[in-house]
């Protein structure tokens, strides 16, 4: 897995490249909380190149929304593949989660 | 430094025995042995000596008490014979009074004894006119006296006159004081005297001799006996002549007795007047000591007489000789003690030398010196003894721990051989639903020549064996290889049974110069149908229990075990298994275990006990029976490897027919090893053709699976293997199986309900897997099975 971060005037957009699993959620889980704690409360999570997500990388952004919710920011995900698609159905995640079918109106939303 | 403390050990060695050794205890042995030999020898010389000395002291006494009396009697015969003599004389028709009186005069002035002496006549018949005529003579320190005793001295009422005149014999008068004549202690010897008249004798007067009692008693004073004992001098009529006491003299000694109540006085001066002579014991006259008396009397005057010898004096000998004795005694054993404590350490010092070397030796210092002994005695021979069991101690230990040395390196390279005959064996069994397998091999010695073996031929047929090597040992864990080599690389050719036996056998025939063998039993299970391929070299024939628990034996055609003759034919027979039968085989240590009676365990026992334990899944049984077997050899040493290989047969459930596909998969117990999984889906999904979104399911699925079993599984912390098995059926089944020996979790049960339909604020950040899980499989199953997990996945992938 690998992950890109790219600042703009609105957010900071996070892309996720690959697997995201239970044998590296931690370094995604870093990342994001490190962003949060350094008071970048608005963040686009672009998944179009993430072609595996476990329970286990759920939960991460799952923990990634709620602080960003706390934190009076904006939590926000675009671009998931078919079957990432499918499992954010199974989990009930789309309902919590906001989702954008591309970055480009991602972005509009902040 | 190191020779210093060698001398303090030395020191420390020292015997110090005091009382408890042998120089004390003998001494004090012979010494008391001396003591009582001693002790008896005084006893019996004291008594001895006593009683001498008292027969000594009675003889002297004797003698004493009869030299006295015979001098005595001398003075008084002399006084008695004179008178006989002077009245022949006087008897005479006109004897001479005159010229009688003179020689009378002569005798008193001669003998010391007598004091004086008469001439008395009847009245008128001396001198016509004269009443009284008496003439006395007596002797005082002047000279001779003559008295003419006239009209005042009226003899003829004096004792001595009448008593003689009446009598007409002599007779002795009791002492008496004289005043008239002498003034002194006498007694009158009066003789009558007659003239013949007329051929009448008539008595004419009496003539006496005054005796001197005084000097009479200084003969009596001369008897002297040790120290203070004395003699003494009584009358007929027990008045008192002599003693040393002059006090007691003229007094009577009966009337002694009384006043100092001195009752064995009287008894004795009762058979002293009696004329007894005898030894008595006595207590003195006056003084109160014991002693002892002679008493004798006097034949003429019939007076006796009494010498007293003290008891304390008479022994008074003795008292120096039990002195003399005593001190001889105690010299003697003082000496014998010391010479016998000086002998025995002498003789034991080579003794007490030979325990501080024993000391020595038992602590392993074998090169310690033994002294030469040169003596010749028990000791000697001894040393030599000693010597010699020194010697062949060493030479002995030497030897042992030679052989000690050589036997632990054989037992090592033993031990190792036995963990690689071991390693030969497979240790994991499979767990699949169609069957059940477990086997047990225990060793009897270090390296043993039993075997059991199982593998996968292909997916639905498997190899299994039981055999027992001839021998045991090295020779026969490597001949063992051998075979197993030989079967394992001929089974894969998919030839039938007895072919590969017979390779086998020819192949151990060709170059097996010590007729090494081994009898078998091998079978090919087809675990899509139950049959199963049986050939028999020689051994014990399997069992088969089926479902109800009933056995039965499969009597196949036993060949002779393998290795013994190269043309030998071997058959293969088909047994045909059914679902819930299990397949025993066992080599013959199971059926020939032996009991504390000698009894085998026998194949009756053996069925009787699978029967009982039929109800426990394989391994369960298998261990069942192998405890049975150590209970009913309890105590006995185990004489044979115990092998034993059960095959359960099962269909399973879910379905029926064999996979087209399968694969496994061994991973540990590390999130790393996750990959391993990823690709084998990859690599599975691109050979079975699934679906990219079914492999992603089935990834999410197992990875929350194996996540959970690396994280709860094992509390230990230790690496552990973790077995999934792919399996593809006709029908477009896939069933993935997860085994792990981890502790019981049934992940369902644990499970919780996952609202998914909850907003941000309720929703949980876990729980979430469990959830995918039950979404993205058709059906998942959990078992615990002999200690292990067993996660059963099914989904229709076409």
């Amino acid at each position: 897995m690998e992950i890109t971060e790219k600042k703009n005037d609105k957010c900071t957009v996070i892309g996720i490249d690959g697997r995201l699993d239970t044998t590296n959620y931690s370094v995604l889980e870093k990342k994001l909380m490190e962003l949060i704690d350094t008071g970048q409360s608005k963040l686009l999570v672009n998944l179009s190149e993430m072609d595996y997500v476990s329970s286990s990388g759920l939960r991460i952004l799952l923990m990634a929304l709620k602080r960003i919710t706390v934190a009076k920011g904006k939590f926000a995900l675009c671009s998931l593949q078919p079957n990432i698609k499918e499992i954010f159905e199974i989990s009930g995640f789309t309902n919590i989660f906001e989702i954008y079918d591309n970055e480009e109106k991602g972005l509009k939303a902040f | 430094m190191a020779r210093k403390k060698k001398k303090e050990k030395k020191k420390k060695e020292k015997l110090r025995l005091g009382i408890r050794s042998l120089a004390f205890r003998y001494s004090i042995f012979f010494s008391l042995a001396i003591f009582i030999v001693f002790f008896i020898y005084f006893i019996i010389t004291l008594a001895t000596s006593a009683v001498m000395v008292a027969n000594d002291t009675r003889k002297d006494a004797k003698t004493l008490a009869e030299l006295t009396i015979s001098r005595l009697e001398n003075a008084l015969v002399r006084v008695e014979q004179m008178p006989v003599v002077l009245g022949r004389s006087l008897e005479k028709p006109s004897p001479d009074y005159y010229e009688i009186l003179r020689i009378l005069q002569g005798i008193v002035v001669e003998d010391p004894y007598i004091y004086g002496t008469c001439i008395a006549f009847e009245p008128y018949s001396y001198v016509k006119d004269s009443l009284y005529y008496a003439i006395y003579s007596y002797e005082n320190p002047k000279g001779l006296r003559t008295k003419y005793l006239g009209s005042y001295y009226n003899y003829f009422t004096k004792d001595w006159y009448r008593i003689s005149k009446e009598t007409g014999k002599p007779t002795w008068s009791e002492p008496y004081y004289d005043l008239g004549a002498g003034d002194t202690l006498m007694c009158t010897y009066s003789v009558p005297f007659f003239n013949e008249v007329r051929g009448k004798q008539v008595f004419r007067g009496v003539l006496t001799l005054d005796i001197s009692l005084k000097s009479l008693g200084s003969v009596v004073s001369k008897i002297k006996v040790y120290e203070s004992g004395y003699g003494f001098l009584i009358s007929r009529m027990g008045k008192v002549i002599y003693a040393p006491d002059s006090s007691l003299v003229d007094q009577n000694i009966l009337d002694i007795a009384e006043e100092y109540k001195n009752k064995r006085l009287a008894t004795i001066a009762k058979r002293m007047m009696d004329g007894k002579s005898s030894f008595d014991s006595f207590s003195g006259i006056r003084e109160q000591r014991s002693s002892e008396i002679y008493y004798s009397p006097l034949a003429s005057t019939r007076w006796s007489i009494g010498i007293v010898f003290p008891n304390s004096e008479m022994y008074a000998n003795l008292k120096d000789m039990v002195l003399y004795l005593l001190s001889a005694f105690g010299i003697i054993i003082l000496t014998v003690f010391f010479v016998t404590v000086l002998m025995t350490r002498r003789l034991t010092k080579p003794l007490r030398k030979l325990v501080r070397i024993t000391r020595q030796i038992g602590h392993g210092d074998f090169d310690v010196e033994i002294p030469k002994v040169k003596r010749r005695d028990e000791i000697g021979v001894l040393a030599k003894s000693f010597f010699d069991m020194r010697n062949h101690l060493q030479n002995h230990i030497q030897k042992l721990q030679q052989t000690t040395a050589e036997k632990e390196k054989i037992e090592s390279e033993l031990s190792i051989a036995h963990t690689i005959q071991m390693g030969m064996l497979p240790r994991e069994f499979p767990m699949r639903s169609e069957f059940e397998l477990f086997a047990v091999l225990d060793s009897a010695r270090a390296v043993g020549g039993d075997l059991y073996d199982f593998f996968f031929i292909d997916q639905d047929h498997m190899f299994i064996s039981v055999g027992d090597v001839s021998g045991k040992g090295i020779p026969a864990s490597l001949f063992m290889t051998v075979v197993r080599t030989l079967y394992r690389s001929r089974t894969m050719d998919g030839q039938p049974m007895h072919q590969i036996m017979s390779h086998i056998n020819k192949e151990l025939c060709k170059d097996n110069p010590n007729v090494m063998f081994v009898t078998m039993v091998s079978g090919i299970i087809n675990l899509k149908t139950g049959l199963v391929e049986l050939c028999n070299a020689g051994h014990n024939p399997p069992l088969i229990m089926d479902r109800e628990g009933e056995v039965r034996r499969l009597n196949l055609f036993s060949a002779i075990p393998l290795g013994i003759e190269e043309y030998h034919g071997y058959k293969t027979e088909v047994v045909q298994m059914n679902p819930g039968d299990r397949l025993v085989l066992y080599t013959d240590g199971v059926t020939e275990a032996l009991n504390a009676n000698n009894e085998l365990y026998s194949e009756n026992r053996l069925i009787e006990e699978l029967k009982v334990n039929k109800s426990g899944d394989v391994p369960t049984l298998v261990k069942a029976i192998v405890d049975s077997i150590y209970k009913f050899a309890k105590g006995q040493e185990q004489a044979d490897d115990i092998t034993m290989l059960i095959l359960g047969y099962q269909k399973s459930s879910s379905h029926i027919e064999a996979p087209t596909k399968m694969k496994q998969l061994q991973v540990l117990n590390k999130l790393e090893e996750l990959h391993k999984i990823v690709e084998t889906m990859e690599e599975i999904s691109k050979d079975w053709n699934i679906s990219s979104k079914a492999n992603m399911e089935i990834n999410l699925v197992l990875e929350e699976l194996f996540t959970n079993i690396v994280f709860y599984a094992f509390p230990d912390n230790r690496e552990h293997q973790i077995d999934l098995t792919f399996s593809l059926f006709e029908s477009g089944i896939l069933q993935i199986t997860l085994v792990d020996d981890g502790r019981y979790f049934d992940l369902m049960e644990a499970a919780e309900e996952v609202k998914i339909d909850a907003a941000l604020e309720e929703r949980k950040v876990g729980g979430l897997g469990i959830h995918f899980v039950k979404q993205m499989v058709d059906e998942m199953n959990y078992e615990r099975k002999a200690g292990k997990n067993i996660v059963t996945l099914t989904k229709k992938i076409k």
